[in-house]
C-alpha cells in the first residue's frame, strides 16, 4: 500500500522525499514504508528527505525519522535531511530531540551536492 | 368704773383674755415654722451656689463684684476676698471690656441677651476664654447691677482649635497632594474631591460632585472597574493598575487607582487616589525598547562572504539572548542560503556552564537545519576555562580568532586566496 499523502520521486540514482506540512503520525508511519519500499524497487544509492513544509517537530517524528535513516543504512543508502526551519531547529534543541550525527542541508540543492554519485557518470 | 364692774364681766374679759393668748402662741408657732422653712431654703440656695459647678459673681452698675461663689475662685486665680474689692476691667481683657460696656448697655435696655464671649486675665496672668449669660438685677423697679453666670470655656476652646488644626491639615494634605484623591458615597455618588483631581481630570469641583466614580473612566474600562468595587466591597480596598481614566476633554490617561472604604461618621465612603502613570509608562516604554535594541545591537548576524556569515557575541549571553540570537542567526542562514557561520566570541568577556550550553545548542541548530557553525575567538582564556569546566565541545569546530575560522570556511568552500604580489 503506497501512501496518498508522501511523494517519493526518484532523480536517477536520489530518491526525493517530500514530507507533507504537520504530519500526523499515520503519515510519518506510512512515510516510512513508503520510502523503504522505493529503496527496494529503485536500488538508490541516496535518500533526501524534505521537511521544509514541516512547521511543528514532536518526538514520535524525531524518532521515526532517526530509525528510517538508520533503516536506509542498512540497506545501503545514504540520508540527507534538507530545509529545516529555524523555529523546527530551535524547537528540536529546546526539547531536547536527538537526531543523531543525521547529514542535513539547507535546501534540496545542496542536498543532492552531497548525496554521492547521483549524477550519471559518478562527477559531482 | 372698772372696780364696779360685774363678775360675769370680768369673767367674760378673762376668756377674752386667754383666747387672745392661744391666738398669739398658735401665731408664733406658725412664725417659727415659716423662719425654719426659710433657713432651709435659704440654706439650699446657698449650696446650690456656692456648689455650682458655673462660676456666679454679681456687680453693681459701676462694674464693682458685689458677690461671687467659690467656683469664681478657681476660674480667675483671686480669692473671694480679693475678687469682692475688683472692678470688672481689672480682670478682663481690654477688647473683651469694650464688649462688657456693649453688653451692659444693651441690659439697661431691657434686652435679652444671648450667651457671649469674654476673655479673663487671671491673677497668674493667663487668657481664660469664658461664656456668659448675664442678666439685670432690679431693686424697687429701679437697675441695681448685672448678675452673670460664666463657664471656664478654655477646653471646649483647645479642642475646637484642634479639630480646626486637623480639618486644615487635612485639607492641606488633600489640596496639595501630587495625586487626585476623590471621595465618593458608598453607591458611587462623589461628594468632595481636591484640587490636583481637578487640574487632572479637567472638570470644575461643582462639576465632579455631581458625577459618578464610574464616570471617570471611559467605558471600555466598566468591566474592570465593577471588578475593582467588587473587590472593595468584598475586602475593602482595591488597587487598579494602569487602569484609563477619562478627562473632560475626552482625553484618556493611564492610572494606577487605590481605593479604600473609610469611614466618616458611622457612614461608609469610597476614597480613592488615582496616580498618573503616563511618565512612568513611557519611560518603561524607552527602558523596554532600548534593552530590545541593545540585545540586537549585541548579536548582529552579518553576511562577510558568499556562503559564509558571521555572527559576533559581545557581552554576557543569558537565556533570553542566547534564544534570540539562534532565532536570528537561523533565520539569516535560510535567507541568505549560506551554509557556512563563524559564531565569534572574542567579545564575550567569561564563559560559564551555562553560556556554553547555550552556544552550543546554537551550534547544534545550525547543524540541524544544514549548515555548519564554526566557533571562533576562543581566547586562551576562554580555552581554559572550558576545559576546567569540562565542556565537551565535540563535533564543532573552533578556532582562536575570527580570521582563522574563515580560513576554515574557504577551505571547506574550496576556495584560495591568492596573493598576486607572489607572481
Amino acid at each position: 500500500m503506497i501512501a496518498k499523502n508522501t511523494s517519493v520521486i526518484k532523480i536517477y540514482n536520489t530518491l526525493l522525499v517530500t514530507v507533507p506540512a504537520d504530519p500526523d503520525d499515520n503519515t510519518i508511519t506510512e512515510l516510512q514504508e513508503h520510502v523503504l519500499e522505493s529503496m527496494e524497487k529503485c536500488v538508490a544509492k541516496g535518500v533526501i528527505l524534505d521537511i521544509s513544509m514541516v512547521e511543528t517537530l514532536d518526538s514520535f517524528f524525531a524518532r521515526t525519522i532517526t530509525e528510517t535513516i538508520q533503516m536506509v543504512a542498512v540497506m545501503g543508502g545514504d540520508t540527507v535531511i534538507a530545509g529545516m526551519r529555524p523555529s523546527v531547529a530551535i524547537t528540536a534543541i529546546q526539547l531536547g530531540l536527538n537526531l543523531g550525527n543525521v547529514r542535513t542541508a539547507l535546501n534540496v540543492e545542496l542536498a543532492l551536492d552531497m548525496v554521492a554519485d547521483f549524477r550519471p557518470g559518478g562527477q559531482k | 368704773m372698772q372696780a364696779e364692774k360685774s363678775k360675769e364681766e370680768l369673767l367674760e374679759e378673762l376668756e377674752d383674755l386667754r383666747r387672745q393668748v392661744s391666738e398669739m402662741k398658735k401665731s408664733a408657732t406658725e412664725a417659727n415654722a415659716i423662719f425654719e422653712s426659710l433657713k432651709e431654703s435659704e440654706e439650699r440656695f446657698r449650696g446650690l451656689f456656692e456648689n455650682a459647678s458655673d462660676g456666679i459673681w454679681a456687680q453693681d452698675l459701676k462694674g464693682n463684684f458685689t458677690w461671687a461663689n467659690k467656683i469664681t475662685e478657681t476660674t480667675t486665680g483671686y480669692t473671694l476676698k480679693e475678687f469682692l474689692g475688683m472692678n470688672i476691667a481689672e480682670i478682663i481683657t481690654p477688647e473683651s471690656l469694650q464688649e462688657a460696656r456693649k453688653i451692659k448697655q444693651r441690659l439697661m435696655n431691657n434686652e435679652l441677651l444671648p450667651v457671649y464671649e469674654l476673655d479673663v486675665k487671671t491673677k497668674d496672668g493667663r487668657v481664660v476664654p469664658l461664656e456668659l449669660n448675664s442678666h439685670l438685677i432690679m431693686k424697687n423697679g429701679e437697675p441695681f447691677g448685672v448678675e452673670a453666670i460664666l463657664r471656664d470655656i478654655s477646653e471646649r476652646k483647645r479642642i475646637e482649635q484642634a479639630h480646626h488644626d486637623s480639618e486644615v491639615k487635612y485639607r492641606a494634605l488633600m489640596d496639595y497632594s501630587s495625586d487626585a484623591i476623590v471621595l465618593a458615597e458608598f453607591e458611587g455618588d462623589l461628594i468632595e474631591v481636591n484640587r490636583k483631581a481637578e487640574s487632572l481630570l479637567g472638570y470644575l469641583q461643582e462639576d465632579l460632585l455631581n458625577m459618578r466614580f464610574i464616570d471617570l473612566h471611559p467605558q471600555e474600562e466598566a468591566e474592570r472597574i465593577e471588578g475593582g468595587l467588587a473587590e472593595l466591597y468584598e475586602k475593602g480596598s482595591t488597587y487598579l493598575n494602569d487602569i484609563l481614566v477619562l478627562t473632560k476633554s475626552g482625553r484618556t490617561f493611564p492610572a494606577e487607582s487605590t481605593a479604600t472604604i473609610v469611614e466618616y461618621g458611622g457612614k461608609k465612603l469610597i476614597q480613592a487616589v488615582i496616580h498618573d502613570i503616563t511618565k512612568r509608562k513611557r519611560n518603561q516604554e524607552i527602558i523596554t525598547r532600548q534593552a530590545q535594541e541593545i540585545m540586537e545591537i549585541s548579536t548582529p548576524v552579518v553576511q562577510i562572504w558568499d556562503n559564509v556569515l558571521a555572527a559576533p557575541v559581545i557581552g554576557t549571553l543569558d537565556s533570553q539572548r542566547a534564544e534570540q540570537f539562534t532565532e536570528r542567526l537561523l533565520n539569516k542562514i535560510v535567507e541568505t542560503n549560506s551554509p557556512i557561520a563563524l559564531v565569534d566570541i572574542t567579545g564575550v568577556p567569561a564563559i560559564d556552564t551555562r553560556t556554553a550550553q547555550h552556544l552550543i545548542d546554537t551550534i547544534s541548530a545550525v547543524q540541524l537545519l544544514g549548515g555548519q557553525a564554526i566557533l571562533t575567538g576562543v581566547r586562551p582564556a576562554i580555552a581554559q576555562t572550558l576545559v576546567h569546566l569540562g565542556i565537551n565541545l565535540n563535533g564543532v569546530v573552533t578556532r582562536p580568532s575570527l580570521a582563522a575560522g574563515l580560513q576554515v570556511a574557504f577551505q571547506k568552500l574550496g576556495l584560495q586566496i591568492k596573493n598576486n604580489n607572489e607572481l
